[in-house]
């Protein structure tokens, strides 16, 4: 009988079996990294002062190890690419590429993001414990994750959207791809920067320094001077249905097109 | 089985490594690959396996684009490459963790492998040596019974005895169904074992002929003083004497030497293909 060339689901329980036993280690070396710094750092703060206690202390550490454990973390996907032997058993192994792909999208999305709210939860009461210990007093609840969520909820997107970013950055290099990507992603914003400062001088002008103040493609606050020693800004934003696009495909296309096209790239492999 | 038409491939710009390679590979055959080393063996099994894709031209296996690695043509095909990934799993759980993917996977056959190359089928394959891994994973290749086996220095890192036990399972496990491919520079490693010769020079194909063929046209001897020979293609000075390739004019029965042949190949190419035209 053919198979299923996109997706089995039989087959890709095969796969998720290979890939665990393959990575097993990696995942739990990685997870009891996170765990132990995100609970050793702050019980020595704890030990140390007894102004850290608050929750909003803690907070840092939470979006730090977010940001920089998930984004290390999904940069060490495709890994096996950047190492001809695992590269040929990664790429000959007969599971379709959809298999391949979504297995390592969802460890380094869902499974990361489980794994860490867990850790951070079992760190928290750990941390709390050292406290009731030393002082006799609970962390101070002061600080709620997503208390108002038209602000907060701003920083998952923005990670989703990292993520993705790192995501695809894994399939271009294969070794040092952290690093590698950040460099990308540096370039890429400095090139939109430039972009929009010489769309800004031929829009208005070269008088004037107002070009460095402006938020790409978004506003520009143009500085005109009325007297001596006497400025009036007036600002040029751009308008608000052109807002909403930024906003609706900051929430939900970036991720996703970049998550497609990382599952593209990964089609062209060659070893 | 394997159908590869105008291939054309290169690393870098205005530096091609094949240009307008065509090779047809039937099942029921064992084709030995044979070229020196940076002569594009490995490419053109990347090529075969889908690893590389072509820059012009086509390369078909089973009716599968190798290119477009879909589970359908990964089922059936296995490529043990030169340098090859095992996991640091027991050889138990590799064989649960990989056999479910290939339909036609025999683990009883695997098991008679591994006593064959004597293996101990509880080992770790990380307390393995790098000559015992390559001798499980040929074993799991041969028992995954895929339509193609693509071996890239199958023999490379195995001692003596183990190359002999290789030529015997190898043997063992052909059938009409299957076309196995072995390249190799160690050519003396594969005599007695394939029915088909490649040879691949500077990138490209100089020499394909079966060894019935070969036996049929050329004649392999040794003789004492080469003077007495007549008609000498090629020949080659040892110990007891010289070896020689002659053309087999009166129908009489040699034993091919696959070495002799492939040096005369490619030191000798013309004379010697003008015989088989």
């Amino acid at each position: 009988m053919q198979p299923n060339n996109f997706f089995a689901l039989r087959r890709w329980q095969f796969y998720l079996q290979k890939h665990f036993t393959d990575s097993f280690r990696f995942y739990l070396m990685a997870l009891l990294t996170v765990f132990g710094l995100m609970t050793a750092i702050p019980i020595f703060f704890i030990l140390t002062s007894s102004a850290f206690g608050r929750l909003s202390n803690l907070a840092p550490f939470y979006y730090i190890g977010l940001f920089f454990g998930g984004l290390l973390f999904t940069s060490w996907s495709f890994n096996e690419l950047g190492h001809k032997e695992k590269g040929v058993d990664f790429l000959m192994l007969p599971a379709s590429k959809f298999e391949k792909f979504i297995t390592i999208f969802l460890v380094s999305t869902i499974g990361f993001f489980l794994l860490y709210h867990l850790s951070f939860y079992t760190s928290y009461k750990i941390i709390d414990s050292a406290r009731v210990a030393k002082y006799g007093q609970h962390i101070v609840n002061d600080y709620s994750f997503l208390d108002d969520p038209k602000e907060k909820i701003y920083i998952y997107y923005a990670y989703m959207a990292l993520q993705a970013v790192f995501l695809l950055g894994a399939t271009y290099y294969h070794k040092y791809s952290f690093i590698k990507t950040v460099l990308s992603l540096f370039i890429f914003i400095l090139g939109l920067y430039i972009i929009n400062a010489i769309f800004i001088l031929f829009l208005f002008g070269n008088e004037g320094d107002f070009w460095k103040s402006s938020m790409p493609f978004v506003m520009v606050n143009k500085l005109e001077m009325t007297a001596p020693n006497s400025w009036h800004p007036t600002l040029y934003v751009i308008p608000e249905w052109l807002q909403k696009s930024y906003l609706f495909a900051a929430k939900f296309l970036i991720a996703p097109t970049l998550w497609t096209i990382a599952y593209f790239r990964l089609q062209d492999k060659e070893i | 089985m394997i159908n590869i038409q105008s291939l054309t491939f290169s690393y870098r710009k205005n530096r091609p490594l094949f240009e307008s390679l065509n090779l047809r590979l039937e099942a029921g055959h064992i084709y030995g690959l044979l070229g020196k080393n940076g002569a594009g063996k490995s490419t053109l099994l990347k090529q075969m396996a889908g690893l590389l894709f072509p820059d012009g031209g086509s390369c078909e296996v089973m009716g599968y684009h190798s290119a477009k690695r879909q589970p359908a043509f990964l089922r059936e095909i296995f490529l043990v490459p030169e340098e090859f990934y095992l996991p640091k799993i027991s050889v138990r759980r590799y064989v649960n963790t990989y056999a479910p993917f290939y339909p036609n996977f025999d683990e009883q056959a695997f098991f008679s492998y591994l006593k064959e190359f004597d293996i101990p089928r509880d080992q770790q394959l990380t307390e393995m040596s790098y000559g015992q891994k390559k001798k499980v994973l040929i074993s799991f290749a041969l028992s995954t019974n895929t339509k193609v086996l693509i071996m890239d220095e199958p023999t490379n890192g195995l001692d003596i005895p183990s190359k002999s036990q290789f030529r015997k399972v190898i043997a063992a496990a052909v059938s009409e169904e299957k076309c196995i491919v072995i390249s190799t520079h160690q050519v003396r490693d594969l005599d007695n074992l394939i029915d088909s010769i490649v040879i691949i020079d500077e990138h490209k194909i100089i020499f394909r002929e079966d060894v019935q063929t070969v036996t049929d046209k050329l004649s392999f001897k040794t003789v004492s003083r080469i003077e007495e020979a007549t008609g000498v293609l090629f020949a080659d000075s040892n110990l007891r004497g010289h070896t020689i390739i002659t053309k087999n004019a009166g129908s009489e029965h040699s034993k091919i030497d696959m070495e002799l042949l492939f040096n005369a190949v490619l030191t000798n190419h013309k004379p010697i293909q003008e015989i088989f035209n």
